[in-house]
Parts: structure tokens; sequence; C-alpha cells
């Protein structure tokens, strides 16, 4: 199994209500499902080329969690001189749950914070997979 | 007022109620994810622009500044950093933006006495006692000077026309919104300038005088927003959204006839900073309904007149 830490990082979740869902699944994987082996981390430290953030992606594994096609997340990660080993979009999980909308950047509402939970479940097995499969 | 109306309106002062900040700032906000403070950053941004202004998502301006142009442009920057890195400010410094308020959340927290969490989770208590000791921010925006936006409504503009009988109409091809009085609202960012359509000039004939509203002046959709008075009649400009007034055109007061000429750039009268944009278009016209809203009038109007 992998040592490596896991960083779970959603984009900024500003404007858009699947994006704030995004950072309440990375909330739940990190600091109730899995916060032994995940962390997060600031995307904007990526943004701002903090080298201590950067070192910390390129070394450890990286999950990167979008809430629409700009893929911020994804893309400040590889700008950083890491390829993530999960990137994902709100809205793949969404397509196959097309009734757990999020409601309001705000408020996400009821079927979004069960979004969250479908989410970070999903997220947690999937990491869980990776780390048994090793480096 | 209709139902729909009075809902928006309850909405509306409502959500005044609820923040106290509610503002016009165009605000950046850290990303928010390392520690609470930061995710507390990012909570207070999206309530004190739920009322109004603009967000600026910090991670989108730092790949694509040009995509926040307008925004940046429509009100004073309010940056709001959740920890001592600063990312926020770091990130408009090196943008060369100009800064009209700071707020640091850790600052802000520890001046309440509150030790903000390591944990990215944002605590509501917390938030309700950041939110609630923003009660100066719309005070102070108000008390800045305001005036024209530089760098706003300067693109130019195409129009298109349809012809009855020996007439030209001319109507914008995008960016306007007209309402049913004729009198359109060219919308940039937060702001929006006013005017009268080509069709009003042409029936009122030649311009001789415009009378303002004052700058400062709040004005509702449909109120009046100026009037005009030509050789033939006398007409106000009925608002087709609600605002501030920001901005006259002291040149029209001056060249009244510059409507004539220009009705839809040089020709504007007013200009506001928008209360509620979403909101009143739902009741305007964009420039293709427009259009046709307009040349059926025209030729009901020829056929009632000339009997064609």
């Amino acid at each position: 199994m992998s040592e490596k830490k896991v960083y779970v990082i959603p984009c900024s979740g500003i404007g858009k209500a699947s994006a704030s869902a995004g950072r309440e699944a990375t909330y739940r994987v990190v600091e109730e499902l899995m916060p032994e082996r995940c962390e997060t981390l600031c995307l904007g430290l990526l943004t701002t080329g903090d080298e201590e953030a950067c070192g910390k992606v390129r070394d450890n594994i990286v999950v990167a969690i979008d809430g629409c096609a700009k893929d911020c997340a994804r893309k400040n990660v590889e700008a950083a001189g890491k390829t993530p080993e999960i990137a994902h979009r709100v809205q793949d999980y969404l397509k196959k749950r097309k009734d757990l909308k999020p409601e309001a950047v705000l408020d996400i509402g009821e079927g979004g914070r069960k979004l969250v939970e479908v989410m970070s479940r999903e997220l947690a097995a999937e990491i869980e997979g990776l780390l048994e499969g090793g480096d | 007022m209709s139902e729909k109306r009075k809902a928006r309106e309850t909405e509306k002062s409502s959500q005044k109620k609820e923040i106290p900040g509610g503002g016009k700032w165009v605000v950046l906000p850290c990303n928010g994810l390392d520690k609470e403070a930061g995710a507390l950053a990012r909570e207070m941004a999206l309530h004190i622009t739920k009322g109004g202004g603009n967000l600026i998502c910090p991670v989108l301006y730092g790949r694509n500044p040009s995509r926040y142009e307008c925004e940046l442009a429509g009100g004073p920057l309010l940056v709001i950093d959740g920890c001592k890195t600063g990312c926020a400010s770091k990130l408009a410094r090196e943008r060369g933006l100009k800064i009209a308020r700071r707020l640091n959340v850790r600052e802000m927290l520890k001046e309440m006495g509150i030790k903000g969490g390591k944990a990215p989770v944002p605590d509501p208590d917390n938030l309700s006692r950041l939110i609630s000791s923003l009660q100066g921010l719309e005070r102070e925006w108000e008390e800045k000077e305001v005036e024209p936006s530089p760098g706003l409504f300067t693109s130019p503009v195409e129009l298109r026309e349809f012809m009855m009988e020996k007439f030209v109409f001319k109507v914008p091809i995008s960016g306007y919104f007209f309402n049913e009085n004729d009198c359109w609202a060219r919308v940039e960012g937060t702001r929006a300038r006013l005017g009268v359509s080509d069709y009003v000039q042409q029936s009122a004939s030649d311009m001789v005088f415009f009378e303002p509203p004052a700058v400062g002046t709040e004005i509702d959709i449909f109120d009046e927003a100026g009037s005009l008075e030509s050789t033939k009649t006398a007409l106000d400009i009925i608002s087709p959204v609600s605002g501030k007034v920001v901005a006259i055109n002291d040149e029209l007061v001056e060249a009244p006839e510059l409507i004539n000429q220009d009705p839809y750039v040089r020709g504007w009268a007013v200009e506001l900073e928008l209360a509620d944009f979403k909101g009143d278009s739902e009741l305007l016209m964009d420039c293709d309904r427009y259009f046709s809203y307009l040349k059926d009038k025209v030729e009901r109007e020829f056929d009632e007149k000339y009997g064609r």
C-alpha cells in the first residue's frame, strides 16, 4: 500500500452550485471518511506559485475535483507540475444521478447534500483502491 | 404592482436585512480551503455579493484575467484574505488592481477573541459573527465617490435597420435591452447606460432640452430617469432597469441633439449602478425581440396613419 499522502483539491467553488458540492464532498472525505490518509490543500497557493504547496502536490497523490468544464483544479495542479492520479468533475456524478441537483452556491439544498454523500463515498472508495494498488 | 414584482421586492428587501454588508463591491476572496479562516473568507464573499456586486473567482482570475475585466471595472475592489499568506491580496497586487478595502479573516477572528479551526470547514457561528461585523461596509461603499466607469461602453455598436416608406429605423444588434416605452439600457458589468431609441428620436423630432436626474438618485425599474423636450413634444425617459444614478451625460445637457444624431452611443442620458439586472431583465426585450416588436408597431402605425 502506498504510504504517500493524498491531497484532495477542489476548485474554489465560487459561482456554481455544483462546485460548492465538490468542496463539501472534499470536506467529507478529508474530515470524516479518510482523515488519516487525506488532506486538502488550498488551490490559491498553487495559483500564486507557493513552493511548499507545489512541492506537496508533486510528491504525493492528488485528487482534483472540479465544479465545471473550466477544470481549474486539475489545470492548476498540472501547472504545478503534477498530473492528478484522480480527476473528476461534479457533473460526472450528476450525470448518473440527475435527481440530486445542487440548488445554490450558498445552500446546495437537500439534493445537493445527497449528491455530496454519494460523491464522497465513491471518492473514498476510489482513493482506497488506488492506495491498495500501491505506487 | 404585479404579484411577480411584489415577490421580487420582498426578496430584495429580505436580502438586504439578511446581509449587513450587502454590497455593490467587487469582491476578490482567497480560494479559502487551507484552514477555517480561508473557508470563512469564501463564505463571507458569497454572502456580501448575494445582495449585489460581483464575485471574482481567484483561481479563474489567476489563469484568465480577461474573464473578469468587466466585473472589475464595475465598482470598488474588496479583497478578503483568509490567512496571513494573503493569496488574494498577492494576486491583486500582481495584476495591478487598485484595492479599495481589504479584510483578513484571521485578524478579524483574533480581534473577536476567536481562534479559527485548523480544519477547512467554516463554523456557522463564526460566519454569523463575521457577517454581523460587516455593518459598515455598505455605508463605506455609498460614501465612495462614484463616477463613470473608465473602459466601459467604449466598444463599437453595430446596428441593423428596417425601412418603412421613406423612414429607416435602426436597432443595435446586441448588448442593449428595451422596454415597451422605447427606452434602452446598455448593460456592461454592473453598470448600465440609458437612453431612448432611434424610433423615439424620429417620432419626437429635434431634441431641444434634456433634464437629468441628480447623481445618487435611486431609480426603480419603470421610474423616470430624466426628461426630454423636442420641437414637437415632451417625454420622460422611462428606466428599463433599477439602480443608482452614478453619472449623467453632461454633453447631452449641452447638446440634446446628440440623441437625434447618435441615439445609441453619444446620445446616452444616464449611467446607473445596477440593483437587480437579473430580475429586471425578465421584463425587458433583447435586441432581436425589440427589433420585431418595433417593426410590428411601426407597421401598425403606418397602417393607421396612411390606411395602407
